[in-house]
């Protein structure tokens, strides 16, 4: 009641009221609409073209095809690097099956969560490619593995499967979120070997983050959890069986991106930005 | 803003604002003339270049029919209702992921974007296009 009957001093004081009270709203509805998150630094992006930093736990399919790989991946958001910049930004979390591709990287298929522009919301990605230099593929178009939005996110921990299967007699590649079929794939478009199961966090930019973020902010690394994966011909899934202590595989400049065992079957992953 | 009006520098934004977008509006052309400036935003492939033609197919078969020397992509057939970009010159991929640890393709030349009928879009490069025939167009292009 007293602020209201302040009103009554003039003019210039209910539009001050006025601002604070549309700013207070503009504030907590802000608040109240962000997505689970618990990552809480953005770093500046780097003015770089897209480059594709990733860490990465990988199982050999040992001669044999790979047919499915799946993981549950720990409800954390990915947190993008703010601008301005050209540059790309995005950032994922992915299984991943892939194949030799004569140096090429467009061998996979892959399914997972993370946060792209332009809708910049956490979301459900997949991609999938394709070279005609990789043994197998020739005569084939080559296809680049653009990533496409499926979804936005759900903020829960779910599992990620990429699994061949058939029907009607024609084999797919179904690519499942939680248990619910998301995307098919037929299988006559892959020609490249499956080979290598793959879970891996992948950023655009290295201001982004890939999984959560360490030393010097919150302290919390995404956990990519019951790694399986599956043979041709073999129902059975297994685990990598990483060794305890491992650390994962880095690609590109090591800082500031780490990952490491947990357990035989999980890896986490984190950002030391300074 | 009455200034602004009075002094002419209003309406002269205005008709700049205007002037720029009527130009990207006419810039995509349906029958495949190489009119478009390059884009300053991704497409549905996640593509930045110039469009040379964007054609409606009836079936994914149909693809070979405007290119006709081009590769397998048996994901194309057996789909009804595509759309093509096809782009003029070389063109920036911002979405490309793939193997870890291997160079990616980020620009690259004689490129097609398939958009498939449940709405994914695939990019295609490296097409040869040789016979390039776009519908609408009489002769076939260089």
């Amino acid at each position: 009641m007293a602020i209201w009957s302040q009103h009554r001093e003039g003019p210039t004081v209910r539009k001050i009221l006025a601002f604070t009270l549309a700013l207070v709203v503009a504030v907590t509805t802000s608040l109240m609409s962000h997505q689970p998150t618990l990552a809480t630094h953005t770093d500046k992006c780097e003015a770089l073209t897209q480059v594709g930093f990733a860490s990465h736990g990988r199982a050999s399919s040992q001669g044999t095809r790979i047919d499915g790989i799946r993981a549950e991946f720990e409800t954390l958001s990915i947190e993008l690097c703010t601008g301005p910049t050209n540059a790309a930004r995005n950032s994922y979390m992915w299984v991943a099956i892939e194949g030799a591709c004569g140096n090429s990287g467009n061998c996979i298929m892959q399914l997972g969560m993370g946060r792209a522009e332009p809708q910049q919301a956490m979301g459900w990605w997949w991609a999938w490619g394709r070279s005609p230099k990789a043994p197998g593929c020739e005569g084939y178009l080559n296809k680049s593995p653009g990533v496409q939005r499926i979804s936005d996110w759900d903020g829960r921990q779910v599992r990620y499967e990429i699994n061949k299967g058939a029907a009607s007699g024609t084999a797919f590649f179904y690519f499942r979120i939680d248990g619910n079929l998301k995307k098919a794939l037929s299988a006559s478009g892959i020609c490249w070997a499956n080979t290598w199961a793959d879970w891996f966090g992948e950023a655009m930019n290295r201001g982004s983050a890939i999984g959560g973020w360490g030393a010097g902010h919150v302290a919390n690394h995404l956990d990519a959890v019951a790694n399986r994966y599956r043979f041709a011909n073999d129902a059975t899934w297994y685990g990598p069986g990483w060794t305890a202590g491992a650390l994962c595989r880095i690609e590109n400049p090591k800082p500031p991106y780490h990952c490491k065992q947990k357990a035989s079957d999980s890896l986490e992953y984190w950002t030391n930005h300074p | 803003v009455n200034r602004l009006f009075t002094n002419g520098a209003l309406p002269l934004l205005l008709a700049i604002l205007l002037a720029s977008g009527c130009a990207r509006l006419g810039a995509v052309a349906d029958t495949g003339a190489p009119t478009a400036p390059p884009t300053s935003s991704p497409d549905p492939c996640g593509a930045i270049g110039s469009v040379q033609a964007q054609v409606t197919l009836p079936e994914g078969m149909d693809f070979w029919d405007v290119f006709p020397n081009a590769g397998l992509a048996p994901e194309l057939e057996g789909v009804s209702g595509i759309e093509l970009i096809i782009y003029a010159g070389e063109v920036e991929l911002t979405n490309v992921s793939g193997i870890p640890g291997v160079p990616r393709d980020t620009i690259v030349d004689n490129a097609v974007c398939v958009i498939m009928p449940e709405g994914d879009a695939n990019l295609y490069y490296d097409v040869p296009r040789e016979g390039l025939t776009i519908p609408g167009l009489s002769t076939p292009l260089p």
